[in-house]
């Protein structure tokens, strides 16, 4: 049997395994911040002669492929607080963070008792502490939040005139008591106002999900600091969803999260979905089941206001009534972050509510002068999933999106500071009733855009006004198919858009609202006809380009030219509407044929040698030992 | 009964059973929304989406993707009775997520599997019958003990995290240290299937394809490693014990009587009669090839169908799920039956009855 010496080794070994098994989690790292955003202004671009997106899923393996150089950005808004650390120590790279367009929040089921009462809901916003929360959550990137709009042009956040900040147990157990919500039995826990107990409230947060169950944690800490009992409550993902969608009755509070990108418009709007007394009860709406006449009346002139000031009124005004009423609870508007190497580039532009990866980023990030620029070079950029399809009607992922921005610009676009520019459209006029009584009814919307006319589509297809037309009504029509850019409240309310010249495009609504522009021109681009319009209204999802194989005929400043699933995808600039002029590259003139200067042949890879080399020794090492063996 | 007899007995087995799993598909994907009512729609929609669309155009989207937002029992049998319509006739249907055919979707993952798979159980079963052989020559040993306890601590191993150890070590620390001699320094991939630098730099020349094959082949070798280490405990047991019991046999006593060379006895006449089991065990590892290794390639970032699998079911893409577990029974049963019958043509004493 075995010697000491070898059992004692064996032991070693072993316990050394599981011991190096459990203690290497620490070789994950840890969190700071500092950001700043970099002013653009023109629309012409791009300097860079490629945009590679690599699919890196591991956010370990994008910050060593960034602090390595081989890539250049990261192209996400939302890198992990605890990687910062690890960005700033890092040479030559610098991590850029903004406000999030978006905000965690706890809902509660207004329909079910004590939550039904205002004042119940007002103690608990009392309870939290939501300068803890920003804390434990988000390790201090992140503020307390009370309106129901994250920052931009639509939150009344600066208006309220009190806020529920920081914990005030004073003033939540006035509202309780003041309820009726007593400790009549001096349990140390409130009972109701008959002397029957409460119940055991429960906060639910996605069991899996570290901000969540933290929140769910202190949610339910919150109640039991104001003597109602409570619990945190881990649910399933599917669980969680269920219970939001479909007023599930035995739910009383739910921890929850909305991001709304760089879309100003869905921020404010969702209100509508969210809290509008005429969806109560609908299954997908109305999740808190909240019901408020007043709110209702105000949301009526929100969703028709024509006008700018009429607008953010009633938005403010609808949000003091929430933040009064309490049927969520905001809690933390936290950083987004993402980071770029600052050796080789520079442009890269801070947008408001994207952060740093962008359209105008792609379009004005260039070489510094000292790498060779500022036009041409390659872009890396680490991007953690792959896109799922090229066709922009299936495309549904905010990665696929990434990389499909890049060659889908809209009619308008908004610059770093969220104001709208045209990209197709060189000038727009907004008509109703009153300015255009004769060609606009009373209570409808028409836009007349006047087109770019240099504008061509990746195949030289010019794009005219009827491709403008084309996509709009595809889209509509398609709702019927199955193609849920036809979904929006605007597209089923378009009654006409058409051609009134080759490059003036018309969409007329049997609405009047203010949203209708933003819903018609920001990020609306051409579908080339000549491209879809053979695949039929039911065969929307049947256009795969690249992966399918089929055409890709695109209007925007790149087109794909090298794309393996999962691995990369490959953008190449192309000579577009507001293409830049870079120098000529490189050639080779022959006597009667020009050639293009072949590819520069890869760095040396010595990996490759050496497995090879290790390869090659190992299979004559066997092969020899065995022939050695036989003979033997 | 002879053999014709027990191959349509076993055929008529492996349809009621193929067409048992593709009921049991149906219902096993659609859990979440039986217990919760949760569809692959809500997951699709962003809520805060969602509440800027009107109600009647999400109600015609669920339509269009063959779901009800609540079902009831008349919704639910006539959606199964198209599922199974729709399997028999081979229309496995478009993905919820990208909108691409499933076919399709499995088809540009499935090569990736098979040569991550293929390779990695290759050397699975080559050191498991190896080191099992080696260890049964001698059991009782310290060489078998020390066999079996390295097979069974590397058996009981997560393959996860010895591909994370793997990636540490060859992928992140290696590069770290030699790069103070070499630019760049020396390492493996850190993941994926192919560097884009490589497939720029030789896509187009006369013997690229030999380059690029390299280069997939260098990706390919830590996540083979670690499930090639990770599976052959098995192998090595099963072939160890095997040979050990074979080697009682009153034929392995004649031919040491015989005064054969004792390498003789155990290569020539143990392991040959020792592989028999093992031929079963072989054919039904090949007939789970296509699974892939969901954790081996979500580690690794390697593209095949078993991550395919654990996203498709996250996102509740039903048809995509449905289709590669249909498949996937399908090549196990038919895996099985195919070891049945490999088994009595390899023993001429197995009758089929």
């Amino acid at each position: 049997m075995l010697s000491n010496r070898i059992r004692v080794a064996f032991a070693i070994f072993f316990v050394g395994s599981f011991l190096f098994m459990s203690i290497s989690p620490i070789f994950a790292t840890a969190q700071t911040l500092p950001y700043s955003g970099l002013p653009s202004e023109a629309k012409n671009g791009p300097y860079i002669d490629k945009m590679v997106f690599k699919v890196q899923p591991n956010t370990e393996q994008q910050m060593l492929a960034l602090i390595n150089g081989e890539v250049d950005m990261i192209w996400e808004s939302s890198i992990d607080t605890t990687y910062l650390p690890q960005l700033t120590a890092a040479e030559d790279v610098e991590a850029f963070g903004d406000w999030r367009n978006g905000f965690g929040f706890y809902e509660f089921n207004c329909d079910r008792y004590p939550l039904n009462i205002t004042s119940v809901r007002r103690a608990y916003a009392y309870a939290l502490d939501k300068y803890e929360i920003s804390e434990v959550l988000w390790a201090g990137e992140s503020r307390p939040w009370d309106a129901n709009v994250p920052p931009g042009p639509w939150t009344a956040e600066e208006e309220f005139t009190y806020y529920y900040y920081e914990e005030n147990l004073d003033i939540a157990n006035d509202l309780l008591d003041a309820a009726g919500l007593l400790d009549v039995d001096a349990d140390g826990w409130r009972e109701n106002p008959d002397g029957s107990e409460i119940g055991i409230v429960q906060v639910a947060g996605h069991g899996a999900d570290f901000q969540s169950s933290q929140a769910a944690i202190i949610g339910a800490g919150a109640f039991s600091a104001i003597g109602i009992e409570a619990e945190p409550l881990m649910t399933d993902f599917y669980q969680y969803v269920s219970r939001l969608n479909f007023h599930d009755p035995d739910w009383w509070v739910t921890f929850y999260g909305y991001s709304f990108r760089e879309d100003f418009f869905n921020a404010v709007y969702h209100l509508y979905g969210d809290f509008y007394g005429g969806y109560y009860g609908v299954d997908y709406y109305n999740s808190p089941n909240f019901r408020n006449a007043t709110f209702d009346a105000l949301m009526d002139t929100f969703l028709t206001a024509k006008d700018e000031a009429t607008v953010l009124s009633t938005a403010h005004q609808m949000q003091e009534i929430l933040h009064y009423e309490c049927p969520r609870v905001t809690a933390y508007n936290n950083k987004a972050f993402s980071a770029i190497r600052t050796d080789k580039w520079e442009g890269h532009v801070a947008q408001l509510g994207a952060n740093v990866p962008n359209f105008w980023t792609s379009m004005k990030v260039h070489l510094k002068e000292s790498q060779g620029g500022p036009y041409g070079g390659t872009f890396y950029v680490s991007s953690s999933i792959d896109i799922d399809s090229f066709n922009t009607m299936s495309g549904v992922g905010y990665y696929t999106w990434a990389i499909l921005f890049e060659m889908w610009p809209g009619l308008v676009e908004k610059d770093e500071n969220a104001e709208y520019v045209g990209v197709w459209a060189e000038s727009w006029e907004i008509q109703t009733h009153d300015t255009h009584p004769d060609v606009v009814p009373v209570g409808n919307h028409r836009f007349v855009f006047n087109l770019i006319q240099n504008a061509t589509f990746s195949d030289g297809h010019l794009i005219t006004a009827e491709d403008f037309a084309f996509t709009f009504n595809y889209f509509k029509d398609g709702l019927a198919y199955g193609n849920p850019n036809g979904a929006s409240a605007t597209i089923q309310s378009m009654t006409a858009a058409y051609a009134a010249a080759p490059f003036q495009f018309v969409v007329e609504l049997d609405t009047e609202s203010f949203w209708n522009f933003e819903n018609v021109a920001f990020r609306t681009f051409p579908l080339p006809q000549h491209v879809i319009e053979p695949y039929g209204l039911e065969g929307w999802n049947e256009w795969d380009p690249i992966k399918g194989g089929d055409p890709y005929v695109v209007p925007g400043p790149f087109t794909v030219t090298e794309y393996i699933d999962a691995e990369f995808t490959e953008l190449t600039r192309r000579d577009w509407a507001y293409g830049i002029d870079h120098p000529e590259p490189t050639t080779t003139t022959e006597p009667t044929t020009t050639t293009t200067a072949p590819p520069p042949p890869p760095p040396f890879d010595p990996t490759l040698a050496i497995v090879g080399g290790a390869v090659g020794a190992a299979v004559v090492i066997l092969v020899g030992g065995f022939v050695l063996l036989r003979q033997k | 009964m002879g053999l014709r007899e027990y191959v349509i007995r076993r055929t008529i087995y492996v349809f009621l059973l193929i067409v048992a799993v593709i009921c049991f598909n149906f219902f096993i994907f659609r859990l979440p929304t039986f217990l919760f009512g949760v569809s692959p729609l809500d997951l699709m929609i962003a809520p805060e989406q969602r509440a800027t669309m009107p109600y009647e155009s999400l109600q015609l989207l669920y339509q269009n993707y063959g779901l009800v937002p609540d079902p009831d029992i008349f919704d639910w049998i006539y959606m199964f009775w198209r599922y199974i319509v729709n399997m028999f006739s081979g229309d496995f249907g478009f993905s919820f997520q990208s909108q691409r055919p499933v076919i399709d979707e499995i088809m540009a993952r499935l090569p990736n599997t098979l040569l991550l798979m293929g390779t990695s159980s290759i050397v699975a079963i080559i050191l498991g019958i190896w080191t099992g052989v080696k260890a049964a020559g001698d059991p009782g040993s310290r060489k078998d003990v020390g066999a079996v306890t390295m097979a069974l601590f590397t058996f009981s191993l997560p393959v996860f995290w010895l591909g994370m150890i793997l990636l540490f070590f060859f992928a992140y620390m290696l590069p770290a240290l030699t790069s103070t001699l070499i630019d760049g320094g020396i390492g493996l991939p850190s993941g994926g299937t192919i560097s884009y630098e490589v497939w720029i730099a030789f896509k187009d020349q006369p013997f690229g394809a030999l380059a690029i094959a390299g280069d997939i082949l260098l990706h390919l070798l830590l996540p083979m490693i670690a499930l090639g280490i990770g599976g052959y405990g098995g192998y090595f047991l099963y072939m160890r014990n095997n040979l050990i019991d074979v080697m009682t046999e009153d034929y392995i006593l004649t031919a040491r009587a015989k005064g054969l060379d004792e390498n003789q006895v155990l290569y020539k006449h143990g392991m040959k009669n020792a592989m028999l089991p093992m031929v079963t065990a072989i054919a039904i590892t090949f007939g789970f090839l296509i699974n892939g290794a969901t954790l081996t390639e979500t580690v690794f970032n390697w593209f095949g169908l078993g991550r395919y699998i654990f996203d498709s079911l996250l996102l509740l893409d039903y048809p995509v799920v449905q289709a590669i577990f249909m498949i996937v029974a399908i090549t196990a049963v038919l895996a099985n039956f195919i070891a049945d019958l490999l088994y009595g043509f390899l023993d001429p004493r197995i009758k089929y009855g």
